[in-house]
């Protein structure tokens, strides 16, 4: 499916059985979840704050609130990667019986089950509170889970490669020259556009394609794009922990 | 044959690990050598941490790099530097182990952590060396594996305790089809535990032996100029020099006994083969 190698062949580390790589991510998801376990403290003062915010603003505080929360519980991966290099623990998990590309793959089900907690911490509150708007905030949940889904498919990646802090450094780097790109681009497209008659046309075709697209539609495009990013990302992830020495 | 290193090369910057070596069934083997002479890197190319840049490695009869995350179920592993993370606990540790290894025996583990006095709720990052080194060794010996890979195991060990790990490891070989890679700066602890030995110098295994013809055969004969101008040297492998004349390595310890009674022969030791290599070696090579 898409180009990905299901069954991690050519890793350099053999190839696996299907329990094998069953085994290696049940052992993988019960360590990090330990870890998160011990974040307790976190996870209950982000509740806190939510809970505050809803006292304080009620619903209107929603996307702001729903994306602090959803944040807190997706980057706790980050976080499971950092601590994975304390001490150098890196060298000993990878003598377990947990291939390199399990390790990759794990790192994906453990962000994606992360935000799925994130998701209903952040939105059961705001269902009580608002039964009226539920279809609204389940909305905003979604839109707001599938930007930190995206966010993580770039982090990972450059957390794997260059650690907790290095990678950190690096993925500003990269932040800060995606908006230097954009603004650079979007003055070139509006210099463009000013001066060309053809292109305003395609534009205003655009623009009315995309606002007269149907929910749905829109909705499976965006969890196809999702889908695309996992599998670039998940195969860059894999050769980077492939090519690591520990 | 449960580890065979076939000419495997590894190169960072000046240094150059270039190794063969291999572990039998039922044998404990050393591997000994200073800080820094390739030790680590010889066991990282053995345990798959690293990529070599040349020769062959095999472990438990199959190639390293055809080995499945069920064949890693066959190794124990001790690192000297690495374990799992600090935060963690026994409890969190023994839930992991329970996860990834088929036969991890819960019952035995913490059977031992209780008689090593190792509390269970605590994370490791708050234990001592001691209390680590003990955890290390018994989660690599919790799940049946044939083969351990010991890095410098007893390091920071109190005597005691490291006799009593000791005699762990022996017990552990009593099993058939088993064997022990290990490493370690206590010689004493090698030259107890070990069946045979290696001694790895600038990357390379210098020498190799059983530990029994090492202390039957092995000896360092101190001699004056005068003796050592008479004596016959075709057994002697390394020279160094001394204040009273010369100290020399022989493998042929009976045939000096034998002829030359009046020269002091020293049982050989593992420290005294290391010694007398490494700065023979400096000095001159006969």
């Amino acid at each position: 499916m898409l180009g990905i190698d299901w069954n991690f062949a050519g890793c350099g580390c053999g190839v696996p059985q299907g329990k094998d790589v069953e085994v290696g991510m049940r052992g993988l998801l019960v360590k990090d979840f330990r870890f998160a376990l011990q974040n307790k403290k976190m996870m209950v003062m982000l509740v806190v704050i939510e809970a505050v915010f809803l006292v304080m603003q009620g619903a209107g505080s929603a996307s702001f609130v729903m994306g602090y929360m959803m944040m807190g519980c997706g980057m706790l991966v980050l976080a499971t990667i950092t601590t994975d290099e304390y001490n150098k623990s890196m060298a000993f998990l990878m003598t377990l019986p947990v291939r390199r590309a399990d390790y990759a793959l794990e790192k994906y089900v453990f962000s994606f089950l992360c935000n799925l907690v994130g998701f209903f911490l952040a939105v059961v509150p705001y269902c009580v509170l608002r039964p009226d708007r539920v279809a609204d905030t389940l909305y905003l949940a979604v839109v707001i889970m599938a930007v930190m889904l995206m966010l993580q498919m770039v982090m990972l990646p450059a957390q794997l490669k260059y650690g907790g802090e290095r990678g950190r450094m690096v993925l500003l780097g990269v932040f800060a020259g995606g908006v230097l790109m954009f603004t650079w681009g979007r003055k070139v497209w509006e210099r463009a556009l000013a001066g060309s008659e053809g292109l305003q046309e395609f534009a205003a075709r655009m623009a009315e394609g995309i606002k007269g697209l149907d929910a749905a539609v829109a909705g499976i495009g965006a969890v196809l794009l999702c889908i695309v990013c996992f599998v670039i990302s998940l195969s860059v992830s894999r050769r980077i922990m492939e090519k690591k020495e520990f | 044959m449960l580890v065979k290193m076939e000419n495997v090369e590894k190169r960072y910057g000046d240094f150059t690990l270039q190794c063969s070596l291999e572990v039998r069934e039922g044998y404990i083997t050393g591997l000994i050598g200073a800080n820094g002479a390739g030790k680590s890197t010889a066991f990282k190319a053995i345990l798959g941490l690293i990529h070599t840049d040349a020769g062959r490695v095999e472990v438990l009869g199959k190639n390293r790099e055809d080995f499945t995350a069920a064949d890693k179920e066959e190794l124990g592993v001790v690192l000297a530097e690495s374990s799992f993370n600090g935060m963690l606990t026994i409890k969190d540790t023994a839930a992991i182990m329970e996860a990834l290894y088929r036969k991890f025996d819960k019952d035995y583990f913490y059977d031992k952590c209780a008689r090593y006095g190792l509390p269970v709720e605590k994370p490791l990052k708050d234990f001592s060396t001691g209390m680590n080194a003990k955890f290390k060794l018994l989660a690599a010996m919790s799940h049946e594996a044939r083969l351990l890979v010991l890095d410098e195991p007893t390091v920071g060990l109190d005597s005691v305790v490291r006799r009593e790990l000791l005699d762990e490891m022996r017990r552990y070989m009593e099993k058939d089809g088993r064997a022990i890679l290990i490493s370690s700066h206590i010689s004493s602890d090698l030259e107890g535990l070990c069946d045979d030995l290696y001694f790895i110098q600038d990357g390379r295994i210098q020498f190799h032996e059983d530990t029994d013809v090492i202390l039957s055969d092995y000896a360092i004969l101190k001699v004056n100029q005068k003796q050592y101008g008479e004596m016959d040297k075709q057994y002697i492998e390394y020279r160094m020099k001394e204040p009273f004349g010369y100290a020399l390595l022989t493998k042929q310890k009976q045939f000096y006994l034998d002829n030359y009674p009046g020269i002091a022969v020293e049982k050989g030791n593992i420290d005294d083969v290391m010694l007398m290599m490494t700065r023979a070696e400096r000095e001159k090579k006969l």
